[in-house]
């Protein structure tokens, strides 16, 4: 059960195949939630996870100030029980910040996952289903996708259309679906040959209705467990396009973007800068703690 | 074996933060990559010492590859300061001093320009400068060239092998300045191009030359031997091209670098202060920061909308609390420091939000739906707000503050962050912004060659911040004004219209200071910010 839940080439230049490949041998129709909350370490992620949503989710409530509120007469100031991690180079509140940061960067990773699992998968289950020429075509698509450094697409991608949230998540999302699209078209192939198909061919079901409520159903576990290991990296691409100033613009506060303000004070006022870089550290750490927890529980099945 | 594990994971995640940062780190220094190709040494070079080099931090790129006299489109001056002369030098309060000519006469009728040169002047080559060096030179200056002059250069005539003449088609005060700017007026030797004419390397008069470069990372200068000033006493300058603010502190701090010619961030200059092995000199600037207002944009054709955001603009709060009071409030466009600025002149605007709000509402613009922007025939007041951080580090935050200001009057800022690159080309050619942060040029170049270069529309040549055609009259009297009679009325006026019609909305005056190692003595401001720093007098202890 030795594997690298997180390393260095992964994040930014990761070989994407090796890990759609670990997963494709892999259609398992119930992983068992209960299997896979049995570790502590995935138990201590998906708790973590649940409280940075819910604090995302509720950022308009808990942050005590307006994350935009300007106010330089106060700026730089430690902290404090109006400003419990102080205020920022234009006299900011950090917490609010930090608070509203959460809720963007989520957002945005959440909505380039999203974005990504909408393109990738259904392209996904009609590749594998139809096979034959229609798969090739779509299959050397996705190849040709697969081989591009993603980040450095990305990258240009984002250059080229002018940096914004949105044109990030455009750019993301056009290149991130891949992985999906050739993950589900794989475990499509293998159910596509189950005798339960060929009942439901048989009963008169049509292939739509194969596709999406029973195929589709069967390999989700599958594709759940790849975009709960994947969330980590987008979270950090997304927070390193904006520190580069090519993802979402300042003042809204993202994280990336709090990094990236926060550089010129590292030495008179370091805190701004460990904040943000600490929220990162544990949310992508929780993300990969639950991602390995499904992993395990889907191999543990599997024997 | 989970305890491992998780700690496994801890050190992926430090490791991953690492990354991004130094990630980013690599992300600035763009074309490195590039730059370890495009690497060629001149000449082998001795082991240098840390004994006998000054390292030198500057915030524009360093380019000798292209860094041709005639070139107009690099920023390193430091470099031509270092490696050309001029005719004539602008000394202190714009004193024309003796360079490479001893001295100059004009014609009565001041149309010509005689220029008696040093006889005891070499080129770094070895090579000798006289007349013809001169006449070589100016054989090179294109239409493109000459129109830096504010008079059209007719003609340039050897009268013997050490006098030159300059004849222009008419007299105007500000040609003998214009022989000072770092470029394109320089001399060079006939080795700085190859044999079929093509700019390979800067070689010239100056107190050092160029021994090798590394393309957009720095360039090390040797003195050069034949110069006939002041020597130095030490052996090599390296120009280091740091487009960071932070990183320019952190080479300072660590001792990487000795001089620091670049713009620090405010907050990093208290940590500089209270270092003791750094030291530092002031210097009056005659820079100032201003926001330049696209005329293309309907929105600024009326002139209530700019003197709304001119009233909105809290320069006070900008200086004392973003800059620390390391900067003055602007008034008008020019600081107070360059020539023919006057306080009646420039009266700029106060900081008055309701005034603010009501000139809006007179051009047509108001809140009706509540969402505290406001708005004309159902659009909002949206605009951009084009700035970059490489070379004015305080940029970003003082845009962010403008932001949350003029939100106060209902106006709706989108800041929009460019690389330097393609800021310099918003400017000056696809003029993508609505409003843009941007700095007046230096020394000799103001207040004239600012005015003309950006608010002056030439035939062929689109003004660049703002078009009006009594604007654009005015300067080009002021130019062409024979002598220096009556250029002072003729610039109150000019500031005065300036002002009046908000063209602009000024921010504020820097101070420069430059910060050294403690390990040099003698350090001492030059005349211009150009020059930077008096070479010859500093000493290594």
């Amino acid at each position: 059960m030795v594997k690298k839940v997180i390393d260095i080439e992964n994040v930014f230049f990761y070989n994407r195949k090796s890990k759609v490949e670990k997963l494709e041998n892999k259609v398992i129709s119930n992983f068992g939630l209960k299997r896979f909350l049995e570790k502590t370490s995935t138990k201590a992620g998906f708790l973590i996870i649940i409280i940075f949503i819910t604090v995302a989710l509720f950022a308009p409530v808990l942050a005590p100030h307006d994350p935009l509120l300007v106010d330089v007469t106060n700026k730089l100031k430690n902290p404090s029980l109006s400003y419990p991690f102080g205020t920022d180079q234009l006299g900011r509140c950090v917490l609010s910040r930090l608070i509203w940061g959460a809720r963007n960067s989520l957002l945005y990773s959440f909505t380039v996952l999203f974005a990504t699992l909408m393109i990738g998968v259904p392209i996904g289950l009609v590749s594998g289903y139809l096979g034959g020429k229609v798969d090739s075509v779509i299959m050397r698509i996705i190849d040709i996708f697969m081989a591009m450094p993603s980040f450095i697409v990305a990258l240009a991608i984002a250059g080229t259309l002018g940096a914004s949230g949105k044109n990030l998540v455009f750019s993301m999302s056009l290149v991130y679906w891949a992985e999906y699209a050739r993950l589900s078209r794989a475990l499509t192939m293998q159910i596509k040959e189950q005798s339960y198909v060929m009942a439901l061919k048989a009963g008169g079901c049509n292939d739509f209705q194969i596709l999406f409520k029973h195929v589709l159903r069967n390999i989700a576990s599958s594709i759940i467990a790849l975009a709960t290991m994947e969330i980590g990296s987008i979270i950090l691409s997304i927070a390193g396009f904006s520190f580069i100033g090519l993802g979402v613009q300042a003042p809204t506060p993202e994280w990336g973007i709090l990094l990236s303000d926060s550089k010129e004070y590292i030495q008179t006022f370091p805190s701004l800068m460990i904040y943000p870089g600490v929220a990162i550290v544990i949310v992508v750490m929780a993300f990969n703690l639950v991602g390995g927890g499904i992993q395990d529980g889907l191999s543990a099945k599997k024997r | 074996m989970n305890y491992k594990k998780t700690v496994k994971k801890f050190l992926a995640a430090g490791l991953i933060m690492s990354m991004l940062l130094t990630g980013c780190g690599a992300g600035e220094n763009k074309g490195a990559s590039s730059a370890s190709e495009g690497q060629k040494t001149q000449s082998t070079s001795k082991e240098s010492t840390k004994e006998d080099t000054i390292t030198v931090l500057t915030a524009s790129n360093i380019d000798p590859e292209i860094a041709d006299t005639i070139d107009t489109s690099t920023n390193a001056f430091q470099l031509y300061e270092m490696v050309y002369d001029p005719l004539v030098r602008y000394g202190e309060n714009g004193e024309i001093e003796p360079a490479l000519a001893e001295s100059y006469d004009v014609s009565e009728d001041g149309k010509v320009y005689t220029f008696h040169l040093r006889k005891d002047v070499q080129f770094s080559d070895g090579t000798n400068f006289n007349a013809d060096s001169v006449i070589y030179n100016t054989n090179r200056w294109d239409d493109k060239v000459k129109g830096n002059f504010s008079a059209k250069l007719e003609k340039v005539e050897k009268v013997d092998d050490y006098t030159v003449s300059f004849t222009f088609d008419h007299a105007a005060y500000p040609i003998i300045i214009e022989f000072t700017y770092p470029r394109p007026f320089r001399m060079c030797a006939p080795s700085s191009l190859d044999k079929d004419g093509k700019f390979v390397l800067g070689v010239g008069t100056g107190q050092w030359k160029i021994e090798s470069y590394e393309e957009g990372q720095e360039a090390v200068l040797v003195k050069n031997e034949y110069y006939y000033g002041k020597q130095p006493s030490y052996e090599k300058v390296v120009l280091k091209f740091v487009d960071d603010g932070q990183s320019r502190v952190m080479a300072l701090q660590s001792g990487d670098a000795d001089i620091c010619l670049a713009d620090v961030p405010v907050e990093s200059a208290g940590v500089l202060e209270d270092d003791t092995d750094v030291s530092s000199v002031k210097d009056v600037s005659t820079l100032s920061f201003f926001f330049g207002l696209n005329y293309d944009n309907k929105i600024f054709s009326d002139i209530k909308v700019r003197q709304a955001l001119n009233y909105a603009t809290n320069k006070k709060s900008m200086v004392e609390d973003i800059m620390n009071n390391d900067a003055t409030a602007a008034t008008g466009i020019f600081s107070s420091s360059v020539p023919f600025v006057t306080k009646e002149n420039s009266k700029g605007y106060d900081y008055n939000l309701e005034k603010a709000k009501e000139l809006l509402k007179e051009a047509g613009y108001e809140d009706t739906n509540g969402d505290g922007i406001v708005e004309k025939d159902g659009k909002d007041l949206t605009l951009n707000l084009v700035f970059q951080t490489e070379e004015y580090s305080n940029w970003k935050t003082i845009c962010e503050f403008i932001q949350s200001e003029y939100l106060k009057i209902g106006v709706n800022i989108e800041l929009k962050e460019m690389e330097t690159a393609a800021y310099y080309d918003a400017i000056w050619t696809t003029r993508d912004y609505d409003i843009i942060i941007y700095r007046s040029y230096e020394d000799s170049w103001n207040p004239h060659g600012f005015l003309s270069s950006v608010f002056y529309q030439s035939k062929d040549q689109p003004s660049v911040f703002w078009y009006d055609e009594k604007l654009n009259t005015m300067i080009g009297d002021v130019i062409a004004q024979p002598d220096i009679t009556n250029v002072q009325e003729k610039y109150d006026e000019i500031f005065k219209y300036m002002d009046e019609n908000a063209f602009t909305i000024p921010l504020y005056y820097p101070n420069q200071t430059y910060y050294y190692n403690a390990r040099l003595s003698g350090v001492d401001k030059a005349a211009t910010s150009y020059q930077g720093i008096v070479w010859e007098d500093i000493s290594i202890n």
